[in-house]
């Protein structure tokens, strides 16, 4: 679901085809089961995403989608697609911005900041948006990394 | 003795990335650093390079052994010394 800029599936991106600017998205929502799977693979157990009457007395009109459970697409973005399968992730940093609930549809989106060619690194802003709203939940920025120069 | 001029400048990357206490000279380099490891080293030269809009290669990087070299480096590639 990625726009022109964005790289073909299937198609391994070289740190030469590295530009600024390059962007990749996708679309997905959370069930609940996504949020059983997650607090026990984590495990986290905190009961705002497990039990809607206290996230209700929280001041949240539902349980709340884990932060890394709506963060975990970028792993696939990054990984499979932009800047792909030839590199690593180095660092990574986001921050919640608004509350995310069960089967609200969450709009990816990853672009290209800069570029480092000496060190073989590439700096992604990630931002994450409620597809209706456009109302954003999530800001980050990733670090990754070619192995060697390809 | 007097630092290179781009050493104010190259400071607060250092501070940011490394150790918020850091005090920069020429001399210094990643084995006086215990911060200064490999992945904080990328960040270090990703930063540089955003700061001065600057792009380094893998080869001007492989002859800079002290933070005084990347300061002339930085001089050299875009004509200012502050």
């Amino acid at each position: 679901m990625g726009d022109a800029s964005a790289p073909a599936p299937g198609a391994p991106l070289t740190l030469d085809q590295m530009v600024p600017g390059m962007v990749a998205e996708l679309r997905r929502s959370f069930s609940l089961h996504d949020l059983q799977a997650f607090g026990a693979l984590a495990p986290d157990h905190a009961p705002v995403h497990r039990d809607a009457a206290f996230a209700r007395k929280q001041g949240y009109r539902d349980v709340l989608v884990f932060g890394f459970l709506v963060a975990a697409p970028f792993s696939g973005i990054l990984g499979d697609r932009l800047p792909g399968p030839l590199t690593v992730l180095h660092t990574l940093r986001f921050g919640m911005v608004g509350p995310v609930y069960v089967g609200e549809e969450i709009s990816y989106r990853v672009e290209v900041k800069q570029v480092s060619r000496a060190t073989g690194a590439v700096i992604i802003d990630l931002i994450a948006s409620r597809a209706d709203s456009g109302e954003v939940v999530l800001r980050g920025q990733a670090q990754c990394g070619f192995r060697a120069k390809t | 003795m007097s630092q290179h001029p781009l050493i104010a400048r190259l400071q607060p990357i250092f501070r940011d990335i490394l150790d918020p206490k850091l005090v920069l000279t020429e001399e210094l380099d990643a084995s006086k650093v215990p911060q200064w490891d490999s992945l904080n080293h990328i960040s270090l030269v990703v930063a540089i390079e955003a700061e001065f809009n600057v792009e380094l290669t893998a080869e001007e990087l492989a002859t800079l052994r002290n933070v005084g070299d990347m300061a002339r480096l930085l001089a050299v590639k875009t004509g200012s010394n502050g």
